[in-house]
């Protein structure tokens, strides 16, 4: 019975999200005949920028089902331990010092190194001597150092010049603008094995949600567990920040509307969070390329914009605690 | 007697050679700087910049020593960077500003009100300038000749420029709209922004005989999506930023689907470009305008002076 339900969500959300790309393909900024469809380079371009923006949000809203659940708190979200201040701090030194024009790869190595530096320090902060990770320790700890790397990034953008800080300010708002398959496959590649591996042990999470007592009664290594999925979920943010810069709120409010349309399992969570994510990143770049082509916004302010006020309608609509 | 006589000569030696001394030292000090005195004694006038190009202009018309504060942004010419800063481009320090005592302000943004008055009760002269296009700057330029007394050397100045123009101007005289290179200029490459039509870049290349494919867009600096460029199809991409541009001609000949455009197929890739020339609405455009127009039409400086 669970299995067959399980099957039809997963389908139901696939074809929705093919639909979305589907219509994402003949959206943009340049009207394309469906005749020269396959030999112009614009629909390579729209067929990479769909890609990135599938592992993109899969990416996002599965680690924001990951630290909801290690962090048991609703509020949890991807950037929610410094990885977005690592990152953009990272890729802020870069285009201030002129790195960013050197090669492709500058601004995404930087960024990525600059988010697991940091995921390496909060969780080093917050590991007791004994070894174990109070999860609200690693929340207290993240908060603060995402607070602290603000501000030195907040520093940098004030006192860097005016076209450094322009290009600072877009980087932060996030763009899934690709211009190199390489980079859309290290991304997509990392992201896909990090979900692979969690939907695999999708089952863990919900006994993590338990408690961390009776998690460890039921015979669950929970320092172990916490580490794997707490590396997971930071390895998948950290590859889609250094492909696409920051990008809000999708982490936050896809876990939230998925659980509250199939419930909590995470055996069935974890893998429709990822399609939820794909599709409305889809759809929400779609939006940021067409809304006032050939100009784009920053898919940032799409997400957010969108997805504010629908988690309040959420939080409004909801009768019942579907938190668990 | 004797001895104290040749006392004297010594000293009347000494005095002579101080004499010619300081006498070398003023020419040589006024050789840097012509001595234009257009009849206003603006000697003591103390002037604080808070943009860019309007401390290359000062520098222009010669009155940098009557410059007293600067931005953090202002850094050209070199010498700029010795004088003092109030603060950075758009948020200079009220406390610092005043402190300097000048008499004239010279900014691009019209003040807050709060400012504003403070500004009109310590007796500043406040001046606003706003360039839109070149003519704009050039028109600049007179008005901040004006205010520091020098309007004689800015008309000088500014003819000069306006002959360089006209020059420039020549090389593509007689050509159709159609027969010019479509130019795409990047001033960002992650995301990937460009210059409107509203922008002053816009005329720093219709000058230099160039079409902005972006001139369509109203913005100034707009973040584009790059599947336009690949319909814009440009004759010349022109990279803008600063940093390091060893590689960004491959980088830009390897984005996905941009295999196609004429200036890529063509290798019209001008990463050599000096964009900091064209960056600042400052003096420095005219170099900027004459570079790119010898670029993009293909003539050496000597060729399109003797014509």
């Amino acid at each position: 019975m669970h299995k067959q339900k399980s099957w039809i969500i997963y389908l139901v959300l696939l074809v929705i999200l093919a639909g979305a790309c589907g219509v994402s393909l003949f959206a943009g900024a340049v009207r394309v005949p469906i005749s020269e469809m396959f030999e112009s380079g614009i629909i390579q371009l729209r067929i990479a920028r769909i890609l990135l923006a599938i592992f993109a949000g899969a990416a996002l809203s599965v680690s924001g089902v990951i630290f909801q659940a290690l962090l048991r708190n609703p509020l949890a979200e991807p950037y929610i331990l410094g990885v977005s201040s690592g990152a953009g701090l990272g890729a802020s030194i870069a285009i201030v010092l002129g790195l960013g024009t050197l090669s492709i790869w500058a601004l995404p190595a930087t960024a990525f190194a600059g988010a697991m530096l940091t995921i390496f320090l909060v969780y080093r902060l917050a590991r007791e001597p004994s070894g174990v990770v109070p999860v609200y320790t690693l929340l207290l700890a993240g908060v603060i150092v995402n607070a602290a790397l603000s501000s030195i990034l907040m520093f940098i953008v004030s006192v860097s010049s005016s076209d450094e800080l322009h290009n600072v300010v877009w980087w932060l708002l996030g763009n899934l603008q690709i211009f190199d398959w390489q980079l859309l496959k290290l991304a997509s590649f990392v992201v896909a094995v990090c979900l692979t591996v969690v939907v695999i042990l999708s089952n863990d999470l919900n006994i993590m949600t338990m408690g961390e007592e009776p998690a460890a009664h039921l015979g669950l290594n929970v320092e172990r567990t916490k580490k794997l999925f707490f590396l997971l979920a930071s390895l998948m943010t950290a590859a889609t920040v250094a492909a696409c810069g920051l990008i809000g709120f999708v982490g936050l409010i896809i876990p939230h509307s998925v659980r509250l349309a199939i419930g909590p399992d995470h055996r069935r969570l974890v893998f429709a969070s990822a399609l939820a994510g794909a599709t409305f990143l889809v759809l929400a770049d779609g939006v940021a390329r067409t809304i006032i082509a050939p100009t784009e916004i920053p898919i940032g302010v799409v997400t957010t914009f969108i997805g504010g006020p629908f988690f309040l309608f959420l939080l409004k609509r909801k009768k019942r605690s579907y938190w668990c | 007697m004797a001895v104290k006589k040749q006392d004297n000569l010594k000293y009347y030696m000494i005095a002579t050679v101080l004499v010619a001394v300081s006498i070398v030292m003023i020419f040589s000090g006024t050789n840097q700087t012509p001595p234009v005195d257009d009849g206003v004694n603006n000697s003591n006038l103390r002037i604080v910049s808070l943009a860019p190009n309007i401390t290359e202009m000062l520098f222009v018309l010669g009155v940098q020593d009557r410059l007293v504060g600067r931005t953090d942004c202002c850094d050209y010419p070199p010498a700029a960077k010795n004088i003092e800063s109030v603060g950075g481009l758009g948020i200079a320090n009220i406390e610092k500003l005043l402190s300097l005592k000048p008499d004239l302000l010279i900014t691009p943004n019209e003040p807050e009100k709060e400012v504003y008055k403070l500004i009109s009760q310590a007796g500043i002269k406040l001046l606003v300038v706003q360039a839109p296009n070149v003519q704009g700057m050039l028109d600049e330029l007179f008005e901040i000749g004006q205010a520091v007394g020098r309007p004689e050397l800015a008309k000088r100045v500014i003819a000069e420029m306006q002959a360089e123009l006209d020059v420039v101007a020549r090389l593509y005289k007689g050509a159709d709209h159609d027969e010019l290179p479509r130019v795409f200029i990047e001033i960002s490459n992650d995301p990937l922004v460009t210059i409107g039509g509203r922008s002053f870049i816009n005329d720093v290349v219709t000058r230099a005989g160039g079409v902005n494919v972006a001139a369509g867009i109203s913005e100034s600096y707009p973040c584009i999506n790059p599947e336009k460029v690949i319909e814009w199809d440009p004759d010349v991409i022109i990279p803008c930023y600063m940093g390091n541009k060893e590689n960004i001609a491959e980088q830009i000949s390897g984005r996905i689907g941009w295999d196609g455009i004429s200036a890529i197929r063509s290798g019209q890739i001008y990463s050599d470009f000096p964009g900091d020339l064209i960056m600042r609405g400052g003096p420095r455009l005219i170099e900027g305008i004459k570079i790119l127009a010898q670029h993009l039409h293909g003539k050496s400086n000597k060729e399109y002076v003797v014509r």
